[in-house]
């Protein structure tokens, strides 16, 4: 409409102008009157044409400003009076619903303090203009500069206010993007990115391009399977295919470049409008390597340290106790046998604290081959019948000799069967029987010992694997044991991809299920390690 | 063969278990033993004892059981004498290493005093 009036007032200016011109060369030579009004009639076109300007100008400006910011007016009691179409189209609100609502409906939670700022320069009749944040109807965030006016009426009264909005959001986006970088460039652990698709470096850290010498310029065309680090590429081609399969999602590998070992963790990060990305950090592992180092050398010197005394000990007390040094008396023997006994537990306990040193350090040493497991639960058994018979009980083995193969330590089983039994021992009545059944499962075999002893309470079942836990007062009970059997039996079943169950009604007794997968290939392999006593 | 009589050059620096081991071998009989507290006397006494077999501690002053067992298969005759350690360091990848380094087996420490002769003679024998 506005444009209409524009050109039909152009159109009689025109008009008038031609009209003027005509009457002028008809007219000429002019006398002073007709001079008269020439000149006022131009006059009078130079100030309409001003006019024209003054009134274009603001319509011009207008509509440049609806275009570009977000202009909203509330009444005095800070209702949306006034909603302009860019307001409405970056907040999704319809215009019937906003207006008559409170502006707070616009205002992002985070703000509270700002417009309570922003109505207090209202309040005073103070322009107020900073950063705020407005909310969509869907919940969209906008970053905005406002600046809000207040209004007054003719009596100078407040009553209401006027707020238009720059949406600032792409460039706090493009600010919070390179304040980012501008971090990733601080880390000093070397990072870099890669384009999945072309394995072609797409960013690298301050720490990363000096680790490499690379070449900022350059360096979109280096591809990193090329770098010179020392690593398996053949297994990390292979952990990279799986998370372009969407098989894992993370992996880490150790890696070496000049000479320094680094840990390379590689995460894959797809982001909306974003081609997917290797995201790889290197963590030097000079200093974990010489921690691990450390405490490996201190493992080892613990052991030789308590375990050379220990040696003197019992080999003095064994041999007294065999007669070698002449004769004893049956109350001497007594005393020998708890001295004996007692040194014996300490080697027990000894090894168990080394063996969790090691298991909490993931240093134990496994010997893993395949073997008969049926082998192993009979020497387990065999080995602990003098133990049960102190207690007086016995040992009753529930197998057949069928072989059962898996793969495992034979020795670390060995040991983990030896727990259970001298366990069941320890908790069952003189005169009890406990049984030792292996169980032939579809995909596993179980190894149950089963005691018909005092039993484990059922609320302290749950916490029976943690260490240093026992249960149960009796001297009996408590003979020879550390309170970190079953955490190790634990820790090493695990280890071998197998699961540990008890179950245990107290008065009634209880029952220890190991359970080891079977071996994969079935068939007897040529290299057969048959278990005998550990040794391969 | 196991000769009737193994002559055994022992070598470890703890005194105590120097005497236990001793005692330990004189009870199993079927020894004669020679036992040194350290890996230079052990190689100066080697050559005239001419033992049949060797039981060194694993860690020994200035030169370790590893390095006396590479030093003493240097000296002539000595290139084939069964080594038999005894330590505490006892992992299976330690014993697959010392077995590897040219050891014909370990035994653990703390040893069982009352069957120590028997189970040297038993490694010996299924050598």
């Amino acid at each position: 409409m506005r444009d209409l009036t524009k050109y039909i007032r152009f159109g009689l200016q025109s008009f008038i102008a031609v009209c003027g011109a005509v009457i002028v060369w008809r007219a000429w030579p002019l006398d002073r009157f007709s001079f008269a009004i020439v000149v006022a009639g131009l006059v009078a076109a130079f100030i309409w044409r001003r006019i024209d300007k003054a009134t274009d100008a603001p319509s011009v400006d207008a509509s440049a400003l609806e275009a570009h910011a977000i202009m909203l007016r509330a009444d005095q009691d800070g209702k949306i009076s006034f909603a302009n179409e860019r307001l409405l189209q970056l907040t999704g609100y319809e215009r019937g619903t906003l207006l008559g609502q409170p502006m707070r409906v616009l205002h992002h939670v985070a703000d509270a303090e700002t417009y309570a700022a922003v109505d207090a320069a209202m309040a005073r009749g103070e322009k107020w203009t900073g950063e705020t944040r407005i909310i969509g109807k869907d919940g969209r965030v906008l970053w905005t500069r406002m600046t809000s006016v207040p209004q007054m009426d003719k009596s100078g009264a407040y009553c209401g206010s006027l707020r238009v909005h720059s949406d600032i959001s792409a460039q706090k986006v493009s600010t919070a993007a390179r304040d980012a970088m501008a971090s990733l460039n601080l880390l000093s652990e070397p990072l870099f990115m890669v384009c999945l698709d072309t394995y072609n470096l797409v960013f690298a850290n301050d720490a990363a391009a000096k680790l490499f010498n690379w070449n900022r310029l350059q360096m979109a065309e280096i591809r990193i399977f090329a770098v010179d680090m020392l690593y398996d590429r053949l297994a990390v081609q292979r952990q990279v295919a799986a998370l372009k399969a969407k098989q894992i999602t993370e992996f880490s590998f150790p890696a070496t470049y000049h000479d320094v070992p680094y840990l390379a963790e590689v995460q894959l990060i797809e982001a909306a409008g974003m081609e997917p990305r290797l995201y790889v950090v290197l963590r030097d592992q000079t200093e974990s390597m010489a921690i691990a180092r450390t405490k490996d050398e201190l493992v080892a010197t613990v052991s030789h340290e308590l375990r050379t005394p220990l040696t003197s000990i019992k080999g003095a007390l064994g041999l007294i106790r065999s007669g070698a040094a002449g004769d004893v008396t049956k109350k001497t023997s007594d005393l020998l046998d708890i001295a004996y006994r007692n040194a014996d537990r300490l080697v027990l306990i000894v090894n168990d604290i080394l063996d969790l040193e090691k298991m909490a350090a993931g240093q134990m040493d496994y010997d893993i081959a395949r073997r008969d497991l049926v082998q192993t639960v009979k020497e387990a058994v065999t080995a602990n019948e003098g133990f049960a018979s102190r207690f007086d009980v016995s040992i009753n083995l529930n197998t057949d000799d069928e072989p059962a193969w898996a793969d495992f330590d034979a020795d670390r089983i060995h040991q983990v069967l030896s727990n259970l039994i001298s366990n069941a021992c320890k908790f069952s009545s003189t005169g009890a029987q406990i049984d030792v059944n292996v169980e032939r499962r579809p995909k596993s075999f179980a190894v149950c010992v089963v005691d018909r002893g005092v039993g484990i309470p059922s609320g302290a079942v749950e916490r029976i694997f943690d260490r240093f836990t026992q249960v149960g007062k009796s001297a009996r009970a408590r003979s020879g044991g550390t309170g970190l059997g079953l955490s190790i039996v634990k820790s090493i079943i695990e280890s071998h991809n197998g699961t540990v169950e008890l179950t245990s009604v107290e008065g009634q007794g209880t029952t220890v299920t190991v359970v080891f997968p079977r071996a994969t290939n079935t068939a007897t392999p040529a290299n057969l390690i048959r278990s005998a006593g550990g040794k391969t | 063969m196991t000769p009737d009589i193994i002559r055994l050059l022992h070598v470890e620096d703890d005194l105590d278990i120097l005497e236990i081991a001793s005692m330990s071998i004189e009870m199993a009989g079927g020894f004669e033993l020679l036992q040194c507290e350290n890996a230079t006397d052990a190689l100066r006494m080697a050559p005239e004892f001419k033992p049949d077999a060797m039981l060194f501690d694993m860690m020994l002053p200035k030169m370790s059981g590893v390095q006396l067992m590479a030093a003493i298969r240097e000296v002539p005759g000595f290139a084939t004498t069964p080594i038999i350690f005894m330590t505490a360091r006892a992992q299976p990848h330690e014993r697959r290493e010392l077995i590897e380094k040219g050891a014909l087996d370990v035994i653990v420490k703390p040893f069982d005093p009352i069957s120590l002769g028997d189970q040297i003679k038993a490694i010996l024998a299924a050598a």
